[in-house]
């Protein structure tokens, strides 16, 4: 034992020794053990564009049930890449005062990674969720939020459109544009989907190429997959729309190019097309301002490709004081109660199954049936730590295959494989 | 005797199979986590663990030897049973450490998370930063094996807007939430001048005891303040001299001969909204000996500015309004840099404003070589508030752009710093009577008569951001903003559209005098509309450019304001028609039409879609669309209110 304990070994025991009680320390600088207390919550996120302000009526109601732990939203932009910045940099500051984050479904990833958010307990309940907008939630097999509000693309269509002049698959074909023109001789184009460079192209690009059965990315073998007949076709099919064929309008409206939510929406509701591609919040923008639309309808996005799956995640910030407080708000503001509320009252789609299949929510909100199955064929975009970077250069390539007929850039599959890692060339 | 020789040698072999099985994972693992630590704690941590390795290395031998004497012990004296229990114990603790040791890298998730790196600058600038900031992170991924370790968020906001936000810490004043309105708070600022510094500190200044802020002390939030570039402002333009004149040294003796020309002309920026506009207004201000000019010649200038200049906010704003003509200005006092970024092709900024894809208007000229002026000395402002990693990752970016950056400086259209500037007083980058500049300005400006006309259709009653109403109320604000302007000469009426139940016309309250009553009786009528029903925007425009136009005297600024959040509804009239209709009325009557564009309602043209956008009608008449996010609206009317009133 005494050469045991003069020899090497004692050397080594004393360096681990000392870097255990280091990382200690840093561990209790960092992260003090949580205990129960009282004091207020703090949840950082976005501008609400609910009708009605309903996640602070939600709050509100909180606070009257837990005087002790009170909520207060702390409101950024409304632009998602200001509340990202913001978000980031406070959860790298030194003293982020954050007890919940409201994240962009893209962002779990990230905040997981980078040790910004704390994994859920176990004993959360997730049964009652939509699949969809839960496995958002989910990272690296642990849960690290609860769905707050999902969001899925929607085909708005006007109701002169018999349904037999719906198109079978997106973008509409030569002959989708015929029978369109024929219910309306007026049109400009068949379809809007917002192409301008920004988070839009990614959706809507995805969009189409899943529609062609492509993918950009395999999570199974972690493997960009842009370089296969699936995607050049989506993509193709995508630029060749937007050209007219035999003196018909093209298929999609050139001017998508340059067009984002809001404008899509306009040029639908100044008639100049007959279908539309977005957001189920359009439904009640439509259907208000000074020219009140009625003679539309909604429908899930066409074909098997499915849509792309927006909303936001509520998260529990690894640097809050009071963990159990705070995962209590976040299964509180995603209760089956809350959602129903935030539908109902607000518009905003609830990420609980329930609520779609109540009957005052379906009297007030008609379109639930046809967005409840449009959520269950959503699908998300790739998984990464890395997803602002990925999609920002996604849009570069994107961009430049509509500028080139289709066809991808050379390098398309090594800058995608080098950003899904964090890495630019 | 071979028999030991032979043994012996075995045990040497093994001893170091053993050695480096057992020590070179262990040093592995030390020198992993020294590399992937985020932070100097994980650092510290990791090379502990090299440390102890080290330690233990310098008595390896003795130790490889006791072990294996050990093991060799205990194998002899177990029996053959339990030979093969610890055998499969030791295949079980070998492959549970593999699994520990190779998952990791098989869950590998590429670069380490990059520090968010905030960086605020001008409007004007934008472009410029966010060039540089993005070619700063590309050099962080070339010395990290590809992984940028910031990653750069370049967001733009005037001085005037930024500067009690910056002063109060960003923190929520009585009507200003600067999270929601200007983005996040900055870890950097790089506005273009030290005169926008001053604005902050002077606000500080005020507040604070004077022996925080004597002897050029920075008051927090303020820390650090580094120039990083240089940007002379210029004369440039077709009517411009290649080469200055032998006895024009300064640039305002060279405006001074210019002016002095039969029909002269010359644009700048609003002095009051843009820093760079101000500094070239003392081009214009001052006389060939750099005096300040007599205030009747300051008010024939400005007359002669006001007349060659479409109005604009900001450098990015005239040029632009340049470049959709097609016609290159006779002459512009601007900052080299943006002149630069219009030559070479780069995006200028602003809404609607493309690059040019050729070099425009060649040629042009450009004098400021060897003449002397004001400069934009485009100071680095570091904040005390910033975390230690922010801190590092600024410090970081400072230290490229004085560095190895500098090289793009001139790519991006800047020019290296002048180390003699930077400082917030005393600095030869600046004019010393900037402030008296400023006043005579002021003196020289001409009283305005502004109708303004307020979008009060169904779509007004659309909510705006958290707790703060419907976009009507937020543009009621906005319209309180804007009167606490209105100087005692001013004129102002107020208009809403489409007319209100049991009202014939879309008058609120007549133009009239600026007085308090009238103030009172504007802000009034407008609480009392109740928003509903159809645009008539294109009518409306018509119709109020007829009755600005019906009084007032010609030197005065005259100026129709349209604030909509959505297109016509009711006109049989195209766009293009109207804006024919506004090109002749304002020719006519020297009207001005602005536009405010929230909502819906779209200033630029739809790409490929020529012809649309209501900048077409803007254009139509001399003024400038504006778009702003509904939140946004109280700001930008103000900003756009501030340049009428100073006669623009």
């Amino acid at each position: 034992m005494k050469r045991l304990l003069s020899g090497p070994v004692a050397w080594f025991t004393l360096g681990v020794l000392a870097m255990v009680v280091t990382a200690s320390v840093r561990s209790l600088i960092d992260q003090p053990p949580p205990q129960p207390q009282g004091g207020e919550l703090v949840i950082l996120t976005g501008e609400d564009e609910s009708t009605g302000k309903q996640r602070q009526v939600l709050v509100n109601k909180w606070n009257l049930e837990n005087p002790d732990t009170p909520a207060r939203l702390e409101v950024l932009s409304r632009s998602s890449d200001e509340q990202h910045s913001e978000m980031v940099a406070r959860a790298q500051s030194d003293s982020p005062n954050v007890d919940v984050y409201n994240l962009d479904v893209t962002w779990t990833a990230e905040f997981a990674t980078a040790g910004y958010i704390r994994a859920l307990d176990e004993s959360v309940d997730v049964s009652g969720f939509l699949d969809a907008p839960r496995k958002t939630c989910e990272y690296d097999g642990k849960l690290w939020a609860l769905p707050f509000n999902t969001d899925v693309g929607l085909l708005f269509y006007r109701k002169g459109v018999s349904q037999n002049a719906l198109p079978a698959t997106l973008p509409p074909d030569p002959n989708d544009v015929r029978a369109l023109v024929a219910a309306n001789p007026n049109l400009k184009a068949g379809f809007v989907t917002p192409l301008d460079h920004y988070e839009g192209l990614t959706v809507s690009a995805l969009e189409a190429i899943w529609a062609e059965d492509g993918d950009v990315y395999d999570a199974e073998k972690d493997l960009v997959v842009v370089d296969s007949d699936g995607v050049r076709n989506g993509l193709k099919k995508l630029a060749d729309a937007m050209k007219s064929v035999d003196s018909l309008p093209p298929a999609v409206d050139p001017q998508s190019r340059g067009f984002r939510e809001d404008t899509s929406r306009a040029a639908f509701q100044r008639g100049e097309v007959a279908l539309m591609r977005n957001w189920p919040v359009a439904y009640g923008q439509l259907r208000t301002g000074d020219r009140p639309m009625t003679d539309f309808d909604v429908a899930p996005l066409p074909g098997e490709g499915g849509s792309v799956l927006g909303g936001q995640n509520l998260a529990v910030a690894t640097g809050t004081k009071n963990p159990q407080a705070a995962q209590k708000l976040v299964e509180f503001l995603t209760s089956e109660e809350s959602e129903r509320t935030l539908f109902r009252d607000g518009g905003l789609a609830a990420t609980r199954t329930v609520v779609y299949d109540d009957p005052q929510v379906r009297q007030l909100r008609p379109y639930a049936p046809v967005l409840k199955d449009a959520l269950v064929k959503g699908k998300s975009r790739p998984v990464t730590p890395h997803y602002a970077l990925f999609s920002s250069i996604f849009q570069d390539i994107v961009t430049n295959a509509l500028e080139n007929g289709g066809n991808l850039p050379p390098d398309a599959v090594t800058r995608l494989t080098k950003a899904l890692r964090g890495q630019v060339v | 005797m071979a028999d030991d020789e032979s043994r012996s040698g075995k045990y040497r072999r093994l001893r170091v199979i053993v050695f480096a099985l057992v020590a070179l994972p262990i040093a592995g693992l030390g020198e992993l986590l020294k590399k992937q630590a985020s932070n100097s704690w994980l650092v510290l941590a990791g090379a502990m663990v090299v440390a102890a390795v080290s330690l233990w290395f310098t008595d390896i031998r003795r130790f490889v030897d006791w072990l294996l004497e050990w093991v060799e012990e205990r194998y002899r004296a177990v029996s053959r049973r339990a030979r093969w229990i610890a055998a499969g114990v030791l295949v079980l603790l070998v492959a549970a450490t593999a699994v520990v040791v190779v998952r990791p890298f098989g869950d590998d998730d590429g670069c380490p998370p990059t520090t968010e790196l905030r960086i605020l600058t001008s409007p004007e600038g934008f472009q410029a930063t966010r060039e540089l900031a993005g070619e700063y992170a590309r050099t962080t991924a070339r010395a990290n094996d590809g992984c940028p370790t910031v990653f750069p968020f370049v967001y733009a906001a005037d001085t005037s807007a930024v500067s009690s936000a910056l002063a109060r810490q960003w923190a929520d004043g009585k009507t200003e939430h600067p999270y929601v309105d200007l983005g996040p708070r900055p870890d950097a600022w790089l506005p273009d001048s030290t005169v926008d510094v001053r604005q902050v500190r002077d606000i500080l200044a005020r507040t604070l005891p004077d022996d925080l802020t004597a002897n050029g002390r920075l008051p927090a939030p303020l820390k650090l303040i580094t120039p990083i570039a240089s940007s002379s402002i210029v004369l440039a333009g077709s009517a411009v001299p290649a080469t200055p004149p032998d006895d024009a040294a300064t640039l305002s003796g060279l405006v001074s001969r210019l002016l002095a020309k039969p029909k002269p002309s010359l644009s700048v920026a609003d002095p009051e909204s843009s820093t760079a506009g101000l500094l070239a207004a003392t081009g214009y201000l001052h006389d060939a000996q750099n005096r300040l000019v007599d205030p009747a010649v300051a008010r024939q200038r400005q007359q002669i500015v006001l007349a060659s200049t479409a109005s604009a906010d900001d450098e990015a704003s005239l040029l632009c309004a340049y470049l959709r003509t097609g016609r290159a200005p006779a002459a512009v006092l601007t900052s080299s840099r943006t002149w630069q970024r219009l030559l070479k092709g780069r995006t200028l900024g602003g809404t609607g404003c493309r690059a040019p894809v050729n070099a425009p208007w060649a040629p042009t000229s450009l004098t400021s070589e060897g003449v002397e002026g004001p400069v934009l000395d485009h100071p680095f402002v570091q904040f005390t508030w910033t975390s230690s990693r922010h801190n590092r990752a600024v410090d970081g970016f400072r230290d490229w752009l004085r560095g190895a950056g500098g090289r793009y400086l001139a790519e991006v259209g800047l020019a290296k710093p002048r180390n003699d500037c930077g400082a917030l007083d005393k600095n030869p980058c600046v004019p010393e009577d900037l402030a008296a500049t400023l006043e005579l300005y002021q003196q020289a400006k001409l009283s305005g008569r502004v109708l303004l006309a307020v979008d009060a259709s169904g779509s007004m009653t659309e909510g705006v951001g958290s707790g703060k109403g419907t976009r009507f109320t937020v543009a009621t604000q906005g319209v309180v903003e804007a009167l606490g302007q209105l100087g005692p000469h001013d004129e102002f009426g107020l208009w809403s559209f489409p007319n209100a139940r049991g009202r014939s016309s879309p008058q609120l309250a007549g133009i009239a005098a600026g007085s308090p009553q009238h103030r009172k009786a504007v802000v009034g009528a407008l609480r009392s509309v109740d928003p509903a029903g159809v645009t008539p925007l294109y009518a409306t425009i018509l119709a109020g450019l007829r009755e600005v136009s019906g009084g007032g005297d010609a030197k005065r600024i005259r100026a129709l304001v349209v604030l909509t959040d959505g297109e016509d509804t009711t006109s049989s009239l195209s766009l293009q028609q109207v804006a024919r209709e506004v090109r002749k009325l304002s020719a006519a009557s020297d009207v001005r039409l602005h536009v405010i564009a929230t909502g819906d309602a779209r200033c630029e043209e739809i790409p490929g879609r020529e012809g649309t956008g209501l900048h077409l009608l803007t254009d139509a008449g001399k003024g400038e669309c504006l778009s702003a996010s509904p939140g946004k609206v109280p700001r930008t009317m103000a900003q756009l209110f501030t340049t009428l009133w100073s006669g623009r």
